[in-house]
């Protein structure tokens, strides 16, 4: 299993904070609120097709809204595959940190 | 409701485009959700800038992944193609071989078209060089001439400042000598700017070696032939020109001139020393070689022509008989364009036009042949497909896709082949040179920029003809019909049935030029040239007086029959002059140009010429000597001599009696129309050659005494003897070979292809009419009629073929051959007549298993198929 890359282990925290309501904008505007940094949509729709290749999460339509112009939402759920990927990551990190001293982290 | 209500549509337009293969509707209404908002929190201004800068920041990424899964969906293409390719294999071989071959005939074509107009391209002032070309009038009828009297060239520097410099060339023959080795060479002249003015890079010396008359110049393998491997630079040699014996030291070797080089020279050296054949440099009698200008502003030439009346009035009165009109300028990059008389044998020949179209027109031609088999096959192949493309389309597959599909196959067969026909180019390059001795072909990819592109729009336009009809037809089928059933496919229709007759068609008429041309080298191997070469050797003496003893030596052996000597030798030399013939009553005088042959003792003889009236030289009267002439049938009929026996006429303003008409004889070849000609009697002091009748079954060994005569009487010189019927027939051998061997292949291709294409639509057609065919046997049909119904369609194809290329090839190929000769074989009735019969005899074998095997089927089977 390859390890998840920096945007994608963001996008799936993500998406498991927003829940029920996770689709491109919530989790872009909740990506740049939390980080400060700015994302384009790209930047968010590529990892995301990664991680639904992956199988890390699934998809699905919900019915079409008027604020966008009659067109769909499509919400996000990460799936237990993409749990463990970022329970992998956990593992990873805290086995690196062994003995890191403390005051790295200030 | 304002524009600002939605979001900018060109934004809108370009994610779309963006995210062809993810949910691009999904992506839009984000963006729109978004802008929505912050239309609602900032207004309309501040949402549309923010719309439109995100647009730009999604652009890389999603660049980024577009671009990656249209390499994926590549790879999926060319694994089905690949698959595809590989089920129908002996099709994809068929295919590939087919259109490799022609790929790389084109390749060798084109290279053949860039060496000829490449002719004279490799100088680096080739812009700014001129040749001196001049203009006569005979008959009213202009004639252009490339060469120029001697002080033309340096009288137009002195007087022209806008002329930087003059390169006269001219050339002689001489004996070159260094040690023990001797040969004879020609030997080049040219003034000391040769260098200047045109590029020849040097191996070894300096550029400015031809300042010194008493330095030489060497080609590369001249130096080789002498010198071996060592710098021959400093080095003594002698040479000998008419009875003259100079010493030279090598002063430089060029590197290996081009092949497409009109100047070509083993020995150059400088022009001063035309002096020692007599010649008088600012004599304006002198003509007999080619002047160069090298101006720097080509815009100062415009006009030149007319100011040049002054040197042509000099000329004029220099030589009255030989009048002038103009002299005129033709670029050094366009000289390849004009015509073979204006090269005056001192420059080498650029391709005959024929040359250089005939192959590209069939390069093409055989192209266009294996592309048509392509979209044949691939039609015929698509009936198997059906289903597939049925349920491709139906699964959603857009038509887009479909055709993407078989264009890629189509590509991916094309770079195949096209990766094949490099190679192959490689290997055919080479063996085409071979057949031609003044092509050299050089396939270089590397370092070739306009051949890269070339090769490259072919591969794209093989690509798209190939694949474009079967992409476009077959995409375009109903998958509803498909899928019922229903969907006939159109296999025979009368686009394949065009493409079948079209490719038959051009491989009847390349066979047809193949029987034609292998015709005409027999007729012309033994066409009567009006005298008897196969008998005759010919030795030139370089000095007359070595006649005597030589022919006194050769006369004690029997097998030789006869001894002439001669000034003149046909296919040799011979003198052009101007005839007139005195006016008389009704009758104006003739004017015009003729070849005088001077001869000697027992000339006519041992040539074998024919006298037709009157008679032959008298040795034994004096008056032959001065007064009498002979003429030829040709220039009785031109000068309206119909009793040419007894007249007078003026040959260079003196008086002559024609005491005899021989029959027409042609000088070397069948290449022009017989000129005018006359014989006139000379005395031994002028014999320059000397003639042996031999009996024609030992001709080898008679030469071999020849030689060892020769040997022992003229040790100092080399032996030049040869055989008369290779002289004058040697060139127009090579051509003939060289063509005959090109349309082998050329047929044998067009056939193989022709033939791939009818295998092809006829399993097509089988496959269309296993169940009919199967009924008709069950209801008793016999194996004749059933393969008479499948093989009719065909026969009429192949005839409609057959009669189009007879019609068509007798045009093409007599026209070609008229480009080429005066007098050939012609094309006739019979050749056409084989042509045909071969082709049918091929299709018959092509399609004849196939038919067979149907038709003694049993019936059975036909009718469980599927």
């Amino acid at each position: 299993m390859t390890l998840l890359r920096r945007t994608e282990e963001l996008i799936l925290l993500a998406v498991l904070q927003l829940g029920e309501n996770a689709y491109g904008v919530t989790i872009r505007r909740h990506l740049m609120e939390i980080t400060g940094e700015h994302f384009s949509f790209a930047s968010v729709y590529v990892p995301l097709d990664r991680l639904t290749e992956r199988g890390y999460v699934t998809a699905t339509d919900g019915p079409p809204t008027k604020e966008r112009g009659g067109r769909r939402r499509r919400f996000y759920r990460v799936t237990p595959g993409g749990v463990a990927a970022l329970a992998e990551m956990e593992r990873v990190r805290s086995a690196l940190r062994q003995g890191v001293p403390k005051l790295a982290f200030g | 409701m304002s524009r600002h209500d939605t979001p900018p549509r060109l934004g809108a337009w370009l994610l779309e485009r963006l995210r062809p293969h993810g949910d691009s509707d999904v992506l839009l209404g984000d963006f729109e959700e978004e802008y929505h908002y912050l239309r609602g929190r900032y207004g309309a201004r501040a949402a549309r800038r923010w719309y439109w800068r995100q647009v730009l920041l999604s652009l890389p990424g999603f660049t980024a992944q577009l671009a990656y899964w249209s390499l994926t969906m590549l790879k999926n293409y060319l694994i089905i193609a690949g698959r595809q390719l590989v089920k129908n294999g002996r099709y994809t071989v068929i295919n590939v071989v087919g259109l490799s071959v022609a790929l790389a005939c084109c390749i060798v074509a084109y290279l053949n078209y860039d060496f000829s107009f490449g002719f004279d391209k490799f100088h680096e002032n080739a812009e700014r060089i001129y040749r001196v070309n001049s203009i006569r009038v005979v008959h009213d009828n202009p004639q252009e001439w490339g060469i120029t009297p001697m002080p033309l060239g340096p009288a137009m520097q002195a007087e022209f400042p806008f002329i930087d410099n003059v390169v006269r060339i001219s050339l002689g023959d001489a004996v070159f000598q260094y040690e023990e080795k001797v040969f004879n060479e020609t030997v080049y002249f040219a003034d000391p700017a040769f260098f200047d003015v045109f590029t020849f890079p040097l191996r070894h010396g300096t550029p400015d070696v031809l300042r010194d008359p008493g330095r030489i110049v060497l080609n590369p393998e001249t130096a080789v032939k002498y010198f071996g491997q060592e710098n021959p630079i400093g080095r003594q040699v002698t040479i000998r020109f008419d009875d003259e014996l100079r010493t030279f030291t090598v002063g430089a070797v060029v590197e290996k001139i081009p092949q497409n080089s009109s100047i070509q020279f083993d020995i150059l050296a400088a022009y001063d020393n035309l002096r020692v054949y007599g010649d008088d440099l600012e004599d304006w009698r002198r003509w007999g070689h080619v002047t160069f200008l090298d101006v720097p502003d080509p815009a100062a030439l415009a006009g030149l022509s007319d100011r040049l009346t002054a040197y042509i009035g000099l000329q004029n009165t220099a030589r009255p008989d030989l009048e002038f009109e103009r002299f005129y300028f033709v670029p050094l990059p366009e000289m390849f364009l004009t015509s073979d008389p204006t090269r005056a044998y001192i420059l080498t020949e650029s391709l005959h036009p024929a040359a250089v179209v005939s192959p590209a027109v069939i390069a093409v031609l055989l192209l266009l042949m294996a592309c048509f088999n392509f979209m044949n096959t691939a039609i015929a192949f698509a009936g198997k497909r059906l289903k597939e493309i049925g349920v491709r389309k139906v699964m959603g597959g857009l038509r887009r896709q479909l055709i993407g599909q078989f264009m890629g196959e189509s590509m991916l067969l094309c770079v195949i082949a096209f990766g094949l026909a490099l190679l192959l180019a490689e290997v055919f390059a080479p063996a085409y040179s071979s057949l031609w001795p003044y092509l050299d072909l050089q396939v270089d990819y590397a370092d070739n920029a306009p051949l890269l592109v070339f090769l490259a729009a072919l591969l794209l336009i093989t690509g798209i003809i190939a694949g474009a009809y079967p992409a476009f037809y077959i995409s375009s089928f109903s998958p509803v019909n498909i899928l019922k059933g229903r969907q006939q496919l159109a296999g025979l229709n009368y686009f394949t049935r065009a493409l079948l007759t079209f490719q038959l068609t051009i491989a009847v008429m390349v066979i047809l030029a193949g029987i034609v041309f292998t015709n005409n080298a027999r007729y012309q191997e033994t066409v009567d040239l009006g005298y008897d070469k196969e008998m005759v050797l010919m030795v030139p003496l370089g000095n007359p007086d070595r006649f005597t003893t030589y022919r006194d030596a050769l006369v004690q052996n029997p097998d030789i029959l006869n001894v002439a000597g001669s000034r003149s030798h046909i296919g040799y030399s011979y003198f052009g002059r101007v005839a007139e013939t005195l006016p008389a009553a009704g009758r104006e005088a003739i004017k015009g140009e003729i070849d005088v042959y001077l001869i000697g003792e027992n000339y006519l003889e041992t040539m074998g010429l024919r006298i037709v009236d009157g008679r032959g030289f008298d040795l034994d009267m004096d008056t032959d000597f001065t007064d009498a002439v002979m003429v030829n049938q040709t220039f009785a009929r031109q000068f309206g001599l119909t009793e040419p026996v007894g007249q007078t006429i003026i040959l260079d303003s003196t008086r002559y009696e024609v005491v005899g008409v021989f029959e027409d004889f042609f000088d070397a070849g069948v290449w022009n129309p017989v000129d005018p000609g006359a014989l006139r009697l000379t005395t031994p002091d002028r014999y320059y050659y000397l003639s042996a009748r031999v009996r024609s079954d030992r001709l080898d060994e008679t030469n071999a005494f020849l030689r060892q005569t020769w040997q022992r009487l003229v040790p100092e010189e080399p032996y030049n003897g040869l055989y008369q019927n290779e002289e004058v027939l040697a060139e127009a051998k090579t051509i003939n070979t060289g063509i005959r061997t090109t349309f082998f292949y050329i047929a044998l291709l067009a056939t193989v292809i022709a033939a791939a294409g009818l295998f092809g639509l006829m399993s097509l057609a089988i496959a269309r009419r296993t169940k009919e065919i199967g009924i008709r046997k069950v209801l008793g049909a016999s194996v004749f009629s059933v393969g008479r119904l499948i093989n009719k369609e065909f026969i009429v194809m192949l005839l409609i073929a057959s009669v189009l290329a007879s019609v068509l090839g007798y045009f093409v190929i007599k026209m070609l051959l008229d480009s080429i000769w005066a007098y050939h074989g012609g094309v006739g009735l019979l050749p056409c007549v084989l042509a045909t019969v071969f082709m049918f005899v091929i299709a018959l074998a092509t399609v004849g298993w196939q038919v067979y095997k149907i038709a003694t089927s049993n019936p059975v089977q036909a009718l469980r198929y599927e």
